[in-house]
């Protein structure tokens, strides 16, 4: 045996060396027939894959855990397919409002005129409690301290009796519904145009604030600008008309950017404060009659 | 072709056929018992793994993609149910080559040994020279026949650290027999003067 032979040779020798170890092991054919003969019979499909998931569910802790990533990724699908599709979303939304509702978990609902509550489509995480359907079909959502109410429970909330007026302009639409604030006493009466532009929603509207002149609103000042100012008699009281002051500039979806403008009717009966925010295209004759018709 | 018949062999299988599977068995059952022999040191011990290794093979057979390889994906299961087998009886085992240095240390009829198979006798000791998980390594390459990369996959252990292991270990082989080789030629040499 020369030196160089020793580096040649150690690989094979290990093989050699190796097969004498190991051996007296069964044939290829004993193994098939011994593992053959211990075979069950494998259900095919899908009720392989349910019974070899859940045969022994609990047995094991791989099992449990395969069990809870399978119900994560249901409910992750599930909350996706819910959130992609609006309808599955709406439908959503309404069950989750209407278990809540069954159980006692809905804090005080303002109700359409309708009677039902309903959510938003567009509001993604807006609480459902403060979605309502408005006369002209729109769904509208408060958030935070407001909340929609109709008339008749107002004035449990507010303290005071809210009023809407009898006559609105031709093109309006009366939403029968209030937006309020129970905590700062304020309510709000709308008046949608009929032929609403999206995305320059407020020149397009008559909203009739009102709250008792005892109470200080936040924000109760208001920067008017150049606009006019002028005295008027609303129902035979002192009132202040400003006109067309402006606001923001808006984009509507068809056509060039307008500057929004809204006009003011402010006044005060029996201890409560009406302020009247009409589109500038109403003239101060048209908001007088809509004031004098509360 | 072997490899669409082997994609044939598991589509059936997988299907709930046995005679495929039967020779599926065939197919790997060389691969699968030399692996199980040397990660269960104790021969009946192997064959009971190699029998629930292919059990376990035909359990999970409906969740193997044809579209990848099969043979690592085989080694793994075989490797689960070896280490399965040895969690179970650690405490009593031995490596191979432990037992053996041990057999011939104690064994009185040393001569008998030695004539019987020489070569094989003197790589015994020179790998009992090396440490168990290089003992490890080189069985499952030069006895399992397999890739380093399915042995760093079966022993979780790096490929680079499989390849320093394998280097170190022949090394070590080669030293020793070189040793023992100047011992015969110093021998012979004094012999003759």
């Amino acid at each position: 045996m020369k030196e160089d032979e020793v580096e040649v040779n150690i690989e094979q020798s290990l093989r050699n060396y190796y097969s004498s170890v190991y051996n007296e092991m069964p044939s290829p054919s004993e193994v098939r027939d011994q593992v053959v003969a211990r075979l069950q019979p494998r259900p095919k499909g899908v009720i392989n894959l349910l019974t070899s998931r859940f045969k022994s569910l609990g047995r094991g802790k791989y099992r449990l855990r395969t069990a809870f990533i399978s119900v994560c990724l249901a409910v992750l699908l599930l909350s996706g397919v819910v959130l992609i599709i609006p309808p599955a979303r709406t439908w959503a939304q309404d069950t989750v409002s209407s278990f809540m509702n069954y159980f006692g978990f809905n804090r005080s609902t303002p109700l359409s005129p309708e009677g039902k509550i309903i959510a938003h489509p567009t509001s993604v995480g807006t609480n459902a409690n403060n979605c309502i359907r408005a006369a002209n079909g729109d769904n509208y959502c408060a958030s935070g301290e407001e909340i929609y109410i109709t008339q008749g429970q107002a004035a449990n909330s507010l303290g005071f009796t809210v009023k809407a007026p009898s006559y609105i302009p031709n093109g309006y639409i009366d939403l029968k519904v209030f937006l309020a604030n129970p905590k700062e006493k304020w309510a709000t009466w709308t008046a949608e145009s009929k032929n609403r532009q999206s995305g320059c929603e407020s020149p397009q509207s008559i909203r009739l604030q009102q709250w008792p002149a005892s109470v200080q609103l936040r924000g109760g000042s208001m920067p008017v600008g150049n606009a006019k100012a002028q005295d008027v008699t609303v129902s035979g009281v002192p009132g202040l008309w400003i006109e067309k002051v402006e606001g923001a500039w808006c984009k509507p979806a068809q056509g060039n950017r307008v500057m929004q403008t809204t006009s003011f009717l402010s006044w005060e009966v029996e201890g409560i404060r009406y302020m009247l925010y009409v589109d500038s295209s109403i003239k101060l004759d048209e908001a007088i009659r809509i004031a004098e018709s509360l | 072709m072997e490899k669409r018949m082997e994609i044939s062999l598991i589509r059936r299988a997988q299907a709930g056929d046995q005679e495929a599977f039967g020779e599926l068995i065939e197919l790997y059952a060389g691969l699968v018992s030399r692996v199980s022999q040397v990660l269960v040191p104790d021969r009946f011990l192997a064959q009971d793994a190699v029998q629930e290794a292919w059990l376990d093979v035909w359990r999970n057979l409906s969740r193997f993609r044809v579209n990848e390889p099969f043979r690592p994906w085989l080694l793994t299961i075989v490797a689960n149910r070896c280490r399965k087998i040895m969690r179970r009886i650690k405490p009593n085992t031995v490596s191979l080559d432990t037992k053996f240095v041990q057999e011939l240390q104690t064994n009185t009829d040393l001569e008998a040994v030695v004539i019987e198979a020489v070569s094989i006798e003197e790589v015994k000791l020179a790998v009992a020279q090396l440490r168990v998980e290089q003992q490890h390594v080189l069985a499952l390459r030069y006895f399992a026949e397999l890739e380093l990369e399915e042995i760093a996959q079966l022993t979780n252990i790096p490929l680079g650290t499989v390849k320093s292991r394998i280097h170190r270990a022949l090394n070590t082989i080669r030293n020793e027999l070189q040793k023992k080789y100047r011992l015969e030629s110093y021998l012979e040499q004094a012999n003759k003067e």
